[in-house]
């Protein structure tokens, strides 16, 4: 803060620009900053106009580096076409992966702001034990648990079942971490006003801190909503049919074998793969900024 | 612009110095646990008190309750069982052929067998990845959260720079393997060179950690975004009104205020920089030799291609701990610098 | 308490999930023993399996009430992650398809039953296998516990329009490696951009670089001790010849990628390359007329084989495959696989049956008569655990670094061999 006081209050006498310089000056300085972001842009674009070229291009599965496509076709959404009839449930897949991200996420941002609420705002012995403990479970990389939880899924007989493509996101520490840091945010005039008349703290928790914090509880949800619909691991040992599989492990079975990968199909199933959650992007990050902007976490 | 202010009051500065609407920053909490009691007792006393000390962690455990459960299924009960494995002589197919105390660790550490001759090499290389990515992955969001701020079409700019998040890995890591390929890929014939990105190093780290701030860098930059967004206007004006070169604003006035943000950022990024995994997997099979090869790699060959369980968890927790070291580290040094 | 502690939690998860109304697909493969319940006989294999639906369809319908036959594809490259997890959690399927040594493994450990019965009870003559992929190279312990499926030899490919271009005679590819180089050389001079390229990652490698071995007179193993035998002077000269092309006679670029050589090879770039027999489909597809398909030339002398790539059958032991009722069963699947799932196979993906039966039916593929040669002339890899599975992985990171003349050739071998035996030592059916 102290470089921020400095430079306000350093130089107090100096008058104001007229607005017109200042715009002028500000659209110049704009230039440097748009011409950064038009060349980061571009790269940003670069791999996905790969990835549509190699979708549209009928080039018998060899990958290309070519930017454009050189045979264009809809050969290789046909292939996919093929891969449906031949039996492999492609839209289920799709279905699948649509609906466990959903459901997941929607229970990670319930349970996760009941917990936060809890940790951020109610006090009771075991607080800390319990804040870092789930804290520094975010530090257990995912491979030491992998077969663990497995066996762990398998003796509960919950295997190759809608269970086990959703509960294990459940257990959502950063959320519980993301929300914990929105709750300590909210200012304690208003809760105590909230005590004042009475209310127990799930009346709290419902009236005041669920609708103050819907947004970042959203944003939750939607980090949530991708983070499920991509993971791989975990999707591909716990289904063992090809009713249960997810698209990103359909994506595998179709496009790569053992010595050879089609990048052709391989890029098609992506790009149906990631329509649902563009569109749920682009509808949503405006949503997703003001989410992450109201939290404790960016704030100043 | 101003739709991005925050219109709830939780989160206006007063300007009085009573900054009500902040959250206390993680490191700072970290000393002091869970914070700002709002149900306190304090009207109560002696028995009733202990009464309504116990009412309410009744209370506070109900809301816990469904968190608790599955992270004591879906978290506690899966790691302790991981552990118990790391402690004995478990295969992969074949499962407990009895305890093996320490063992699993010690041969690791003391480099002993192909998996343990290997196990530092992956782990120095690991370290090295997350020391190259990290300020990279927190930087480049950083900068570009603040040159999207200062330009017009944000929403275009802040749909650019997240939707490679949409990609699965298997995508993202297969386009760039081809894109940076040696010969035919298509970097190399744009820029007329022949640079190895993916058989050399350190070009071949370079290149997963593009790969991964293309596919990953969304959501550090939505939070970095929204935090630069939560800078008082008039602490930019009054910059822009110094005449503060557009650099020098930034690193002097507005990279302080995001302290928090940065923090959290770059402790997420560590963590998945630990993990790295699948990219590297796809775009160098963790070459050239075993220049890239990551300590998550060694984990995985040890438990599915040698069937040796025990030692990969072994493996794994030794990893968390120096995961666990190193974010201790930042919090502390953040901490200081606060 | 266990069984108090399961019922517990399990309710708790299972009221969870009937809360939400998820509970979908069946717990775990239950082994169907009720007199009016079919057996399920499970197989799960790679993905290239594609032609096996049509055919379970059918066996189903031809045994309904009597059995179910279930097919589950397992992406390649995490094959060995989903079959543990299958075979820690009791969940094994019961016919397994997939590279040859991942089986010598799990019939080490005593997770497979001998294959003779079942080709008995499916009316399969194992007279009808390549020798040389099918008895004693196979045998673990004495016994043999699977059969050939398919394979594909190493092949050079090479492009006709870049052999006229540099003046060559497209119909008389190099046949040995002297030749090899001076037709390199040639069309380099004729400003061919890329002659060879020479792939340095395990793909080609596991191909290359044993057929090269066995070329020189060398051994890649041995089955009885799990021992690396690579670093001898055939192994050392396969792998100077390779680099050579690079450093020596510069024909190949450095620093491939992995993959590239197929890559630009399909683009039309290179003049040659040396790769597993396996994607004459889509190469066809791109260079058409031009696409040339040859044996590998005789770089070494002292041996005529090359290495050959195979996919093998097994069958586990399961609570189904070890019943009288679940073995008749699973005999039914591969006689119904060494059909007509063989046939679709070859046709569909041009890929070679070892099945003299079938390999008969389909002989008009393009290029069959190369890749025919290449199957009957292959060596498969030494009955080793994993051998090239994961065994290859300290050699062809090693040898990625002879390639990329980060190290020389006899170091890098040496690194190879000695870290080979170092993995092999972890695999407890090496040690016992």
């Amino acid at each position: 803060m102290a470089s921020v006081t400095t430079s306000i209050s350093g130089q107090p006498g100096k008058p104001k620009l007229p607005r017109r310089r200042l715009m002028t000056r500000r659209s110049l300085s704009r230039l440097p900053t748009l011409a950064i972001l038009t060349v980061v842009g571009l790269i940003m674009l670069f791999p996905t106009v790969w990835v549509l070229s190699t979708a549209f291009n009928n080039n018998g599965g060899i990958a290309t580096g070519n930017i454009l496509p050189t045979k264009p076709s809809l050969y290789n959404f046909r292939e996919i076409l093929n891969v449906v009839s031949s039996g492999e449930p492609v839209l289920r897949w799709l279905l699948n992966s649509i609906g466990v991200s959903i459901v997941a996420a929607i229970g990670v941002a319930l349970i996760d702001s009941l917990a936060a609420f809890a940790l951020a705002r109610l006090q009771f012995r075991g607080s800390k034990v319990v804040f870092y403990v789930v804290v520094s479970s975010l530090m257990v990389p995912f491979i030491a648990v992998l077969l663990p939880q497995y066996l762990w899924f398998h003796w509960l007989g919950l295997l190759n079942s809608y269970g086990a493509l959703i509960l294990p996101y459940t257990a959502n520490a950063f959320g519980v971490f993301l929300l914990y840091q929105f709750f300590l945010g909210i200012p304690r005039e208003l809760q105590e006003a909230t005590t004042v008349d009475g209310a127990g703290p799930f009346v709290m928790w419902y009236r005041l801190f669920v609708p103050l914090s819907i947004g970042i509880t959203a944003t939750l949800g939607l980090l949530t909503f991708m983070n499920v619909y991509n993971d791989y691991f975990w999707p591909l040992i716990a289904t063992s049919t090809p009713n249960m599989r997810t698209v990103t492990v359909g994506l595998e079975i179709v496009a790569i074998g053992q010595y050879q990968t089609n990048f052709g199909a391989l890029m098609a199933l992506t790009v149906i793969s990631v329509i649902p959650m563009l569109v749920v992007f682009v509808f949503a990050q405006r949503r997703l900024v003001e989410g992450i902007a109201m939290s404790g976490l960016a704030g100043v | 612009m101003s739709s991005l202010q925050p219109s709830q009051p939780a989160l206006t500065d007063t300007g009085s110095g009573q900054y009500t609407g902040r959250g206390e920053a993680f490191p700072a909490k970290a000393g002091n646990g869970p914070a700002s009691p709002v149900l306190a007792p304090h009207q109560a006393v002696g028995k009733n008190r202990r009464k309504r000390r116990l009412v309410d962690d009744l209370k506070a455990y109900a809301f816990l309750a469904p968190y608790l459960s599955v992270f004591i299924l879906f978290t506690l009960v899966p790691v302790g069982f991981g552990i118990y494995v790391s402690l004995h002589k478990w295969s992969t197919t074949l499962g407990n052929q009895g305890f093996a105390g320490l063992s699993n660790y010690s041969t690791l550490i003391e480099g002993q067998g192909y998996y343990g001759s290997q196990f530092y090499q992956a782990m120095s290389n690991t370290v090295l990845f997350v020391i190259i990515s990290v300020p990279l992955l927190w930087a480049i969001p950083t900068g570009l959260a603040y040159a999207v701020f200062r330009s017009p079409a944000k929403g275009l700019w802040r749909i650019l720079f997240f939707y490679p998040s949409v990609f699965s890995v298997t995508a993202f890591g297969s386009a760039w393997s081809l894109l940076l390929a040696t010969n035919g890929g298509s970097v190399n014939s744009i820029l007329h060179t022949d640079i190895h990105w993916l058989t050399g190093v350190p070009m071949a780290w370079l290149s997963i950690d593009l790969a991964t701030i293309w596919a990953t860098m969304g959501f550090s930059f939505i939070i970095m975004y929204a935090a630069v967004t939560q800078v008082p206007r008039i602490i930019l004006e009054a910059a822009e009104i110094d005449g503060a070169r557009p650099f020098a604003r930034f690193r002097y006035v507005i990279l302080p205020l995001l302290r928090r943000a940065s923090i959290v950022v770059i402790i997420i990024e560590t963590i998945a920089s630990f993990n790295l995994f699948a990219q590297d997997q796809i775009m160098t099979g963790g070459g050239p030799g075993y220049d890239t090869t990551t300590i998550s790699m060694n984990i995985y060959n040890q438990a599915f291609s040698s069937f040796n369980i025990g030692g990969a968890t072994a493996a794994a927790f030794l990893l968390a701990i120096v995961l666990a070291v190193i974010a201790f580290i930042q919090l502390r040094v953040s901490r200081r610098r606060a | 308490m266990h069984k108090l502690l399961r019922a517990l939690t399990t309710g708790t998860v299972a009221a969870t999930v009937a809360a939400t109304g998820l509970q979908g697909g069946t717990a775990s493969a239950s082994v169907a023993q009720a007199s009016n319940k079919p057996i399920a006989i499970t197989y799960a294999g790679f993905s290239s399996m594609n032609g096996l639906t049509p055919i379970l369809n059918k066996l189903n319908k031809q045994y309904a009430g009597k059995y179910s036959f279930k097919s589950t594809a397992y992406p390649y490259n995490n094959y060995a992650a989903l079959l543990s997890a299958a075979i820690a959690g009791g969940n094994t399927p019961d016919v397994f398809g997939a590279s040859w040594t991942p089986s010598v493994y799990y019939a080490r450990e005593g997770l497979e039953l001998p294959i003779k019965p079942f080709l008995k009870a499916a009316a399969i003559n194992s007279a009808d296998f390549p020798s040389g992929m099918y008895g004693t190279p196979t045998l673990v312990n004495g016994v043999n516990y699977s059969i050939p499926l398919d394979a594909f030899g190493t092949a050079m490919f090479y492009n006709k329009a870049l052999f006229k271009k540099a003046g060559l005679n497209p119909a008389d590819p190099p046949k040995t490696g002297t030749q090899f180089v001076a037709d390199a050389l040639a069309m380099k001079k004729a400003g061919v951009k890329y002659p060879v390229i020479i792939g340095a990652d395990k793909t080609t490698q596991d191909f290359l670089y044993p057929s090269l071995v066995y070329q020189f007179g060398g051994v890649m193993g041995d089955p009885k001790t799990c021992g690396a035998l690579f670093d001898s002077k055939a192994g050392i000269a396969a792998a100077t010849w390779e680099k050579n092309l690079t450093y020596k006679y510069k024909v190949a670029p450095t620093g491939p990628s992995v993959g590239e050589d197929l890559d630009e090879f399909g683009k039309g770039a290179v003049g040659m390359v040396m790769l597993p027999a396996i994607n004459q489909g889509a190469l066809l597809k791109d260079l058409g007329a031009n696409l040339g398909v040859a044996p590998l030339p005789k770089v070494g002398t002292a041996n005529d084989e090359d290495f050959v790539g195979q996919q093998y059958l097994w069958v586990f032991k399961t609570t189904v495959s070890t019943t009288p009722q679940g073995a008749k069963g699973v005999a039914i699947l591969l006689k119904a696989i060494y059909g007509q799932e063989l046939k679709t196979i070859a046709t569909q993906n041009g890929i070679i049956p070892t099945y003299s039966p079938v390999l008969s039916a389909v002989k008009t593929m393009p290029f069959f008569a190369q890749q025919d040669y290449m199957v009957q002339k292959g060596r498969i890899n030494p009955a080793i655990p994993n051998w090239g599975t994961v065994t290859g992985v300290p050699l062809y990171n090693n040898l990625d670094n002879v390639l990329l003349n980060k190290t020389s050739v006899s170091a890098g071998i040496h690194e190879a061999m000695v870290q080979t035996n170092e993995l092999t030592a972890t695999l407890p059916a090496c040690s016992d």
